[in-house]
């Protein structure tokens, strides 16, 4: 079962940003969006809607009062420029308050605090388990509640969001909570690289590359200062 | 007196002695009882000294009274048409020449109404008698009732003059005071959470799909932000400066609010450029975004007329009304505010302005007329 996701603001360039967000989890699925909250009472009326991003500066009927006015709410993430509304919101019992403009990065912490949500007992699972397969080597990773299978031929490159990585395949993203040092130190030496702070690549990969940067998966991806030597070393081999 | 009501406020008189306190504290300040004051004054000195050295208060009081109409017309007409409307105009020849005139007229009427009725209990019979034999235009004795009405009339106008100095100086100082309001209320309403973040979310959004708009927005934005910083604390500036930053906080809005906006803006007669104090159209295009737009869940309808002829600014803006949220905290909503536009356009258009606010059912419009004085 699949997440269903509303999102309600008054912006369509707002809703914009959060179906953009969206498209990095697999799990979680846009049942529709909304310009205000009338229309948006209408739409959790006819559907089920697990999760529902909210802008609070709306007009006739705002987000806090909308909240306030559902007898079975859905989980609710609040999205507002606003940024004296938190009090308010955590009256509430909403899952998170995000301020715009809102960073991937801060998106992906809001739904790790939706899955967090639910009474799971999956907490001791880790967030990265190594198969030990040897004829094709792969990884589990936890992702959206699950532990997704990918296998390491698989990655064309790694980026970091601070606590988070986006593992990134021919075409698709898995985000997961773990650190990229982490990452680099267990993932095999001769087929990855790490080339900057936010980046690992998969070596081969890599279509282009230039004393500054690589090009991989259609994306020019930086090399950082620190990493040049090590990273060139690895790519002439 | 003061001390009086105090201690009778004290005493548990509260009430209506607080009510008498406050209709004394009006009455000092109304006009018409600063002049009848003046002339009381003015009566109880002369007669006093003059009634006290010769002993004779009556006659000396209706010799006073007998001349007091002359004197007010000469320290009026001095005070309000001479001074104000050729003096102070810079029209020196003609100022002259009726002051010469004015002066001859009132002190000869003073002179008529002198030599007619002299009363015989007060001068003595000799005194008369040199007096009349003196002539209608021994100079001498016009030139004592010349200075008679003059001390007064310079009196008057020393007091006057000084108190529209004073007005002048606290308008001065409440003019920069609220301007200063005003801009750090601009750059709190422009500044603040809600427009500032919402358009760099929008911003965000045209970054995310690459889209072209982004380096014009991006542009948009910097060129407000020019504004604020560096021409808004001008006490003038140009209009198309104004209308600049118009357009580009309406290209913001629509940006945000997309279709949903049915607007339209006709500007004319604006070509040749003009001085103006600035922010003192923007807020009217503002406050109709914000109750217009934002608080409107169908297609809000904006229509905004702006022309400039003869010297005069005609600024009309309709908006649809909306439903305002309760719940919602006043920050937003506010923003300059219309009251603070209307006391900035009454300190520094005084009179030269006509603002009508009309709110029906579902429409609010707003006029404003300013009459821009020649440059």
């Amino acid at each position: 079962m699949k997440t269903q996701c509303l999102i309600v603001d008054d912006e369509p360039l707002a809703i914009e940003v959060i179906a953009t967000h969206l498209k990095n989890f697999s799990e979680l699925v846009i049942a529709g969006s909304c310009r205000n909250a009338v229309e948006a009472f209408e739409f959790i009326k006819k559907n089920k809607i697990d999760l529902v991003f909210l802008d609070i500066q709306m007009p006739e009927i705002n987000g806090l009062s909308f909240v306030k006015s559902l007898k079975h709410p859905p989980k609710i993430i609040f999205t507002t420029a606003y940024r004296d509304y938190a009090i308010d919101g955590f009256d509430l019992n909403v899952l998170d308050y995000l301020l715009k403009p809102i960073s991937l990065e801060r998106f992906i912490q809001a739904i790790d605090k939706y899955y967090a949500s639910f009474p799971v007992a999956s907490t001791n699972t880790p967030d990265i388990l190594f198969t030990s397969e040897s004829t094709r080597p792969s990884i589990f990773v936890k992702t959206e509640r699950k532990m997704v299978r990918i296998f390491l031929d698989e990655i064309y490159f790694i980026e970091s969001l601070k606590e988070y990585v986006i593992i990134y395949t021919k075409d698709k993203k898995v985000i997961t909570k773990t650190a990229i040092s982490f990452l680099e130190s267990t993932l095999p030496g001769e087929q990855f690289v790490r080339i900057h702070r936010s980046y690992i690549v998969a070596v081969q990969k890599i279509s282009a590359y230039t004393p500054t940067s690589v090009e991989v998966l259609n994306k020019e991806l930086p090399i950082g200062r620190n990493y040049k030597l090590e990273a060139l070393k690895q790519l002439t081999k | 007196m003061v001390l009086l009501l105090k201690v009778l406020n004290k005493t548990g008189m509260g009430l209506r002695t607080d009510i008498l306190y406050k209709k004394i504290n009006l009455l000092l300040k109304s006009r018409l009882f600063l002049h009848v004051l003046f002339w009381l004054a003015y009566l109880c000195y002369f007669a006093l000294m003059e009634g006290f050295y010769k002993s004779q208060y009556s006659a000396v009081l209706v010799i006073y009274l007998r001349n007091l109409p002359i004197i007010m017309a000469c320290a009026y007409f001095t005070n309000y048409v001479l001074v104000p409307d050729y003096l102070l105009a810079k029209k020196y020849l003609l100022f002259s020449l009726t002051f010469i005139f004015s002066a001859v007229f009132f002190s000869t009427c003073l002179k008529i109404v002198f030599f007619r009725y002299l009363i015989k209990e007060y001068y003595s019979a000799e005194g008369i008698g040199t007096y009349y034999k003196a002539g209608f235009f021994y100079l001498p004795y016009y030139l004592s009732h010349l200075l008679e009405l003059y001390t007064v009339t310079f009196v008057f106008g020393f007091i006057k003059t000084f108190r529209n100095w004073h007005a002048s100086q606290q308008n001065a100082i409440q003019l920069k005071q609220e301007k200063t309001a005003a801009e750090l209320k601009f750059l709190k309403s422009q500044l603040n959470p809600h427009f500032l973040f919402n358009v760099l979310n929008s911003l965000y959004a045209l970054a995310l799909k690459n889209s072209d708009q982004t380096a014009d927005m991006i542009l948009r934005l910097s060129s407000m932000m020019d504004f604020i910083l560096h021409e808004s604390g001008n006490s003038s500036i140009l209009f198309s400066k104004e209308l600049k930053l118009i357009e580009d906080y309406i290209e913001m809005e629509k940006l945000r609010y997309g279709d949903r906006l049915q607007f339209t803006m006709t500007v004319e007669g604006c070509q040749s450029d003009f001085l103006i104090a600035p922010l003192l159209v923007f807020p009217f295009i503002e406050n109709s975004f914000k109750h217009g737009v934002s608080t409107n869940i169908d297609s809000p309808l904006i229509v905004i007329h702006i022309k400039y002829d003869e010297h005069v600014l005609n600024v009309t803006v309709k908006n649809s009304k909306g439903i305002v949220d309760p719940d919602i905290k006043s920050g937003y909503n506010e923003g300059i505010g219309l009251k603070n536009v209307t006391r900035r356009l009454e300190l520094t258009y005084p009179g030269q302005y006509t603002l009508s606010i009309n709110s029906e059912d579902s429409l609010f419009s707003i006029q404003l007329i300013l009459r821009l004085r020649r440059q």
